[in-house]
């Protein structure tokens, strides 16, 4: 059984009278990536600024089991030396970490900036950037890694070759508390995710768990001429529909279910943007 | 303290500045009054390199540092660096130790450029040294309150004018400005340099100038460590 890298129970924050937080309970367990999903001001950076000791909570409490040197972080507040170049950017980095320096080649090879390594960072495009900061942010390997929107604004591109690297660093072992609000990223790269709406958690399983959940109670049939035909989703019903029309050939058949957009709106009333 | 991260934190802090002549220019400055004083008359050259190194303390200790810690923040790279373990005091000694560097290069240089004898060099150099420790942290302080460089500037102006006062000061001969001009360090040191010139080194004479240099050394560092907490955590 995977032990919880991190814990939270009835986390609450609070700044002045407004409560950002309210009572939030979840764990994310090791060699997971954890998504935290909700619309912008719903408490996602709040939560990653509590968990690496940014902020003090209000009330509850949270416990992160790794060693302070085996986190990784990338916010959107994230900075690297703009007058240095790519490669000595990630070398102090690595020096700060104790890192052996032949891994700054093998980590700006990962992230496609080997070529650029010379380029300061002032003259690079904002994806390079980005894809700098996540080298700095896993140049020590670390066990547990967040990530504050790592693809927001990104080109589909470089958003591809970010999620290969993350999911690559989970298959290493790496643990990863990851918000977003693009829920196609989420659904891809998640193993669990919670919904975060106005400071609380309004719902928390897996991708797979929370589209069976809010599945609607019908099938889709859909033949070859595309006619598609709903039907109640009962083994009878399905069957008389496809008597009806055994002449025609079957494209497909699936259950409608919702996506995880749809999921968060249906439970929240709001879009996730 | 871990001494790997300071070294790290040092040599970048390093090669970053020499990149920035925005703010190198607070450590040209100095030198470049010490050639233009080095062509006065009949002005003693000891108190030519006192107004000299004065302008050292009141621009590389205080501008320079607060410049370059507001820097870290305004573009995020403090949160960074305190968000990858490494502590105020790492921070603090890295970016010390670039300034004390070019403090002691500028006033090594103003030396040489005014062609002071070297019998009393090394001692100097020390005091200099010494009372530019005491006014560091002032910098590290300023440069924790300022929201970005520009800030950085504005806030340092009123110590930069504090510790060059000594300098105006003595023109005026009031006897209430210069018994307020001794509490500051840089009038202490000013006053050390004055007893190395004139041969009376004696406890009496440097004992309460070396008070003030310590005094400002402890109050500086209660106020660094104020402002860094305030950074450090958001609320």
């Amino acid at each position: 059984m995977k032990n919880n890298m991190i814990v939270t129970k009835d986390l609450s924050i609070s700044f002045g009278r407004k409560k950002v937080l309210n009572g939030i309970t979840f764990d994310v367990k090791e060699h997971e990536i954890f998504g935290f999903l909700g619309p912008s001001g719903a408490g996602k950076t709040t939560t990653i600024k509590i968990l690496t000791e940014q902020l003090k909570i209000t009330s509850g409490s949270c416990e992160v089991n790794t060693k302070r040197n085996e986190i990784g972080i990338l916010s959107d507040n994230s900075g690297v030396y703009e007058r240095l170049s790519v490669y000595r950017n990630l070398c102090f980095f690595a020096e700060l970490s104790q890192t052996d320096k032949k891994y700054v080649e093998e980590v700006l090879k990962e992230v496609k900036l080997w070529d650029d390594k010379d380029k300061k960072v002032e003259n690079l495009s904002k994806g390079m950037k980005q894809r700098l900061l996540l080298a700095c942010a896993i140049i020590h390997h670390p066990k547990l890694l967040f990530l504050d929107e790592p693809t927001a604004a990104l080109d589909p591109a470089t958003t591809e070759e970010i999620h290969k690297l993350l999911l690559k660093l989970r298959e290493e072992g790496t643990t990863i508390f990851l918000t977003t609000h693009n829920m196609e990223e989420a659904d891809l790269l998640c193993d669990r995710i919670a919904f975060l709406n106005k400071g609380e958690i309004v719902e928390l399983g897996t991708p797979r768990e929370l589209k069976l959940k809010y599945a609607q109670d019908s099938v889709s049939i859909i033949y070859e001429d595309e006619k598609e035909i709903i039907v109640k989703k009962d083994t009878d019903a399905i069957v008389k529909a496809l008597q009806k029309n055994n002449k025609k050939k079957i494209q497909s058949i699936h259950s409608q279910e919702p996506n995880l957009a749809e999921i968060f709106l249906s439970l929240t009333g709001r879009e996730l943007k | 303290m871990r001494f790997y991260k300071i070294k790290a934190l040092f040599k970048l802090g390093l090669e970053d500045l020499l990149k920035n002549f925005n703010v190198f220019i607070y450590v040209i400055l100095p030198i470049a009054f010490a050639f233009l004083y080095a062509n006065m008359g009949n002005t003693p050259k000891e108190y030519l390199f006192s107004i000299c190194t004065l302008l050292t303390l009141s621009m590389v200790p205080v501008a320079l540092m607060g410049t370059i810690i507001a820097e870290e923040k305004e573009k995020n790279t403090l949160r960074t660096l305190m968000l990858n373990d490494v502590k105020a005091s790492e921070i603090l000694f890295a970016k010390a130790m670039i300034c004390m560097l070019f403090v002691v290069v500028d006033n090594l240089l103003i030396y040489f450029i005014l062609k002071l004898p070297m019998d009393h060099f090394i001692l100097y150099q020390l005091v200099s040294f010494i009372a530019g420790l005491a006014v560091i942290l002032f910098g590290a302080f300023v440069g924790l309150l300022a929201k970005n460089q520009m800030s950085a500037g504005l806030l340092s102006m009123p110590f930069m004018i504090l510790f060059m006062a000594p300098m105006f000061i003595m023109m005026f001969k009031d006897k209430l400005a210069e018994a307020i001009s001794s509490l500051l360090p840089t009038d202490a040191m000013m006053e050390i340099f004055s007893c190395i010139t004139k041969n009376t080194l004696t406890i009496t004479k440097v004992g309460f100038p070396c008070v003030v240099i310590i005094a400002w050394l402890v109050i500086s560092i209660i106020l660094f460590q104020f402002a860094y907490k305030k950074v450090g955590v958001d609320n």
